[in-house]
């Protein structure tokens, strides 16, 4: 006992105390300050991936052929790795951390940002700067003295990219539940799930929610007005004509220009999506420097001269070094982990498979979400205004879509539909109904091509230009409707539970070869459906094809 | 737009038109909410669905919301109940459920070979193959010797201490029986005071078993069958039951009921009758959870483990009167969880 007490003597806890904003225990934690301590995560996670954003996504474009599908690939993969994996494969390391409340809480931190770092990535491309990098340096050769000038153009300069950039990543990480459930943080959404199983009513539960709702909400209200076209007209037309990006995707005098002067036009959402590929030219140091993020930061400050040591310092090699961190911290190191674990597991999971009933749930609530949330993209009017307000709600989170859809199943007039699988696909569906736009606003695009492809007509051209991203995009959806837990865990009808379900109970138990093999044949099972479908896909359009 | 809106008609006739197919397809299925963990349930239930042909319909609770999560959903579902069968991992969500009307009292076979300290005089509800709160603790860590964890100062350090939260499954059990014991206001004092010295307060028991077993927290407060899963992993850990001031024990058995206005009410009771049963007790004795059979049992067909547990089984606490204790101990851990 002696020995217990001793060992129980241990820093840690003081540290830990000194942090003010995290409890220390005596008194509980109300939801206003787990609000807050969810808000100060959000704001943290969102700054740093909109500023290191801008400098990744003009890197992403000097990347050509197999260079750029790795780098996009190793951009993406964190984003799209399930939190279960993430958690399961990491269950030692987050266990060690357990009595560190610093440690515990870097390590979420971490990995959340490293998730949604490409969100800010892919927005940031979507969505370049108003001005031209040409109009930015012209600025710069007759910049005016006042910092306070330099400081509000810079500002303007940057567009509504930073700021739709931080406003997604901010909502996204403000209302995580997953990875917070599976590593026991402290944040608003653990707390209105306590409430709802604790057998709060379930207006008391969502009342509960309503101060962290408002936030959400005013961040989204935000992030809608900024996308109306008088915002970004405010923006344009308040620059001089001679500094003005000119209108449409990057011209062809935007890319010449780029071999007299030594900046990197950001790259748009049309080249992005059309593989337009630039002049290569010289490389430019900014856009490849270990210091990027830091000269994005003094831009937005004002300060346009760096200090010199900031200019030397190169290092074309740190993107790819942070990009295979990434995928390796979040993805690849805990896939392993469970490919290791699995392969003595996979005979034994094959004597006795049990999970077909889950798998066939899964596949079921994932193309159901899926093609639902297709068809509302693509027969939303191209009009802005109808599909943000169909994307927003999707944007607070699985746990609030969840409730509301359960409270709405529980009127009357609804109540029959209540067990069945309706309240999830509809639940998958919303949630899938933001990604779903930004993929369309990606690749759903009428292009000059596209519409000679249609003239012609060659169905090979048009499943090319046309339909193989629409099957990508699709496929993305599914996955992750596929991944989903939360949902699931609240909505799905008895007796046909999810694979995700029933391998986050089974994961409280330890890693195990079986379990592991359980976990491989889940993710292993939309990747076949997905192969067998895009191949199939393919076979016909070849078939077809002129 | 017509065919816009011809589209829209169709996708609502086609979600009717899978609801009511489902439902139909479903109808016949025995409907059980079971809160024991799935990893031992699922052969036990599919045993009796071979067995007896009557389909199955089971949904299992999450493991972070142990037991409670399905007490509060079929106190919701009153009115409209889909739930036949509650198969709970403890007994005193089982006492709150039959206060409020939603338990169908029932008396077979089963019912009469379980001892009347495990069971509703009623028949509301049985008890069966019990596990027991332990102190589970890692031997590389702090020896052979049990710690001690209700006579700890306050002040000391406890951040190598885990403890499942309070609001669910077995340690709102252990909570109750302190309540009871102690009286509130000792209990909420202890608990202030524990979290003041920083005990780790993890998702479930079995997070708390994974941080004994890797050595994060060196003692902590599981059930029998965590501690089990650890051992047979041949982790570093060893066990001893919690005991109270008077020396009584925390014995927790699984029980089972059949929810009022039950849709297959004869079905519902062959299943009851089949869980109450001798064979069931001895398959959850001689599963890796070592669970402790209530009713009469061969003691040469049960493993060395469960011998050894028996003797502290006979020493539990009464939980059956605990249910005024239950709800006042719950509604203040609400309001520290959710204030």
């Amino acid at each position: 006992m002696s020995r217990l007490v001793e060992d129980l003597v241990h820093p840690v806890t003081g540290i830990s105390l000194a942090w003010g904003f995290l409890p220390n225990g005596s008194e509980p934690m109300g939801i206003g300050a787990q609000t807050t301590l969810a808000l100060v995560r959000a704001i943290f996670i969102a700054t740093l991936a909109t500023l290191a954003s801008g400098p990744t996504s003009r890197w992403l474009a000097t990347q050509r052929g197999r260079a750029r599908l790795l780098a996009w690939g190793l951009l993406v993969v964190p984003f799209f790795t399930p939190t279960l994996l993430i958690s399961y494969g990491m269950v030692r390391f987050s266990i060690a951390l357990i009595v560190s409340t610093w440690g515990h809480e870097a390590l979420y931190v971490g990995v959340l940002g490293l998730k949604l770092f490409p969100v800010a990535v892919v927005i940031r491309v979507l969505l370049p700067p108003p001005l031209s990098a040409e109009g930015c340096y012209t600025y710069h050769l007759a910049a005016p003295a006042s910092p306070w000038s330099q400081r509000w153009f810079h500002l303007r300069a940057a567009g509504q990219g930073p700021w739709i950039a931080a406003g997604l990543v901010f909502l996204l990480a403000f209302a995580d539940f997953e990875l917070a459930s599976l590593w026991s943080v402290k944040t608003w959404t653990m707390a209105v799930f306590d409430a709802q199983i604790g057998g709060f009513a379930l207006t008391d539960t969502l009342r509960l929610a309503a101060f962290p709702f408002c936030i959400q909400l005013a961040v989204l209200v935000a992030l809608i007005l900024s996308r109306k076209d008088s915002a970004i007209g405010r923006t344009e037309s308040s620059f001089p004509s001679r500094f003005k990006k000119p209108h449409g995707a990057p011209t062809t005098a935007a890319v010449q220009t780029r071999k007299i002067l030594p900046l990197r036009a950001n790259p748009s959402a049309h080249e992005f999506a059309s593989g337009l590929k630039p002049v290569r030219d010289e490389a430019p140091m900014a856009q490849r420097s270990l210091c990027a993020p830091f000269k994005s930061l003094c831009a937005l400050c004002g300060k346009i001269d760096f200090p010199l040591w900031l200019h030397r310092c190169r290092a074309p090699f740190l993107p790819w070094l942070y990009l295979a961190i990434s995928a390796a911290f979040v993805t690849l190191i805990p896939l392993g982990i469970v490919i290791v674990q699995a392969i003595p597991g996979v005979p034994r999971l094959f004597e006795n498979f049990v999970l077909g009933r889950e798998l066939g749930a899964s596949l079921l609530f994932a193309v159901g979400a899926t093609a639902a949330a297709a068809a509302l993209v693509t027969f939303t009017p191209r009009s802005r205004v109808p599909a943000l307000f169909l994307a927003a709600p999707g944007l607070f989170g699985a746990l609030t879509i969840s409730l509301i859809v359960l409270a709405l199943f529980q009127v009357p007039m609804l109540r029959e539909l209540y067990d069945t699988p309706v309240p999830l696909v509809l639940a998958l569906t919303v949630l899938l109904l933001p990604l779903a736009f930004l993929l369309g606003a990606l690749w759903l695009r009428q292009t000059a091509p596209l519409y000679i492809a249609r003239q012609i007509p060659s169905r090979r051209l048009i499943w090319e230009l046309q339909n193989r991203p629409r099957a990508i995009a699709c496929a993305i959806l599914f996955c992750w409707a596929w991944f989903d837990f939360t949902a699931s865990s609240i909505l799905a009808p008895t007796g046909f539970t999810p694979v995700f379900v029933r391998l986050h109970n089974l994961a409280h138990y330890g890693q195990t070869a079986v379990l592991s093999a359980m976990m491989i044949a889940a993710f292993a099972t939309p990747v076949a459906v997905l192969l067998l479908t895009g191949t199939a896909l393919h076979l016909y359009a070849r078939g077809h094809g002129r | 737009m017509r065919k816009k809106l011809t589209l829209i008609a169709l996708a609502v006739a086609l979600l009717i038109g899978i609801s009511l197919w489902w439902q139909a397809a479903h109808s016949g299925a025995l409907v059980v909410y079971c809160a024991h963990d799935a990893i031992y349930a699922d052969s036990i239930l599919h045993d009796f669905e071979k067995r007896t042909g009557i389909p199955i319909s089971i949904r299992y609770d999450t493991e972070a919301t142990k037991s409670l999560g399905l007490t509060e959903l079929l106190i919701r579902e009153k009115d409209n109940p889909r739930c036949d069968v509650f198969w709970n991992n403890e007994l005193l969500g089982m006492t709150d459920l039959q206060e409020r009307g939603i338990l169908q009292p029932y008396k077979g076979s089963g019912y009469a070979r379980i001892p009347a300290a495990f069971k509703a005089p009623d028949g509301s509800w049985t008890g069966f193959a019990a596990r027991m709160r332990v102190i589970i603790f890692n031997t590389q860590k702090i020896g052979t010797t049990p710690p001690n964890l209700t006579s700890i100062l306050p002040g000391t350090d406890l951040s190598r201490i885990g403890i499942a939260k309070a609001l669910y499954g077995t340690t709102l059990t252990h909570y109750v029986v302190l309540w009871h014991e102690w009286g509130g206001g000792k209990v909420r004092a202890w608990h202030r005071q524990w979290r003041a010295d920083g005990v780790k307060e993890l998702d479930g028991n079995a997070a708390v078993k994974d941080a004994v077993a890797e050595g994060a927290c060196y003692a902590g407060f599981v059930d029998t069958d965590d501690y089990f899963e650890a051992k047979d992993d041949g982790r570093p850990v060893a066990m001893h039951p919690v005991e109270l001031d008077d020396g009584k024990t925390i014995c927790i058995p699984n029980t089972v009921a059949i929810i009022r206005h039950a849709r297959h009410s004869r079905a519902a009771k062959k299943l009851v009758d089949f869980l109450l049963s001798e064979e069931t007790e001895l398959a959850l004795a001689n599963s890796k959870s070592r669970q402790i059979p209530l009713g009469p049992v061969p003691e040469d067909r049960l493993q060395p483990d469960v011998r050894a547990l028996e003797p502290w089984a006979r020493k539990g606490v009464d939980l059956t009167a605990l249910g005024p204790a239950r709800a006042e101990c719950l509604a203040w851990l609400k309001t520290w969880y959710t204030p």
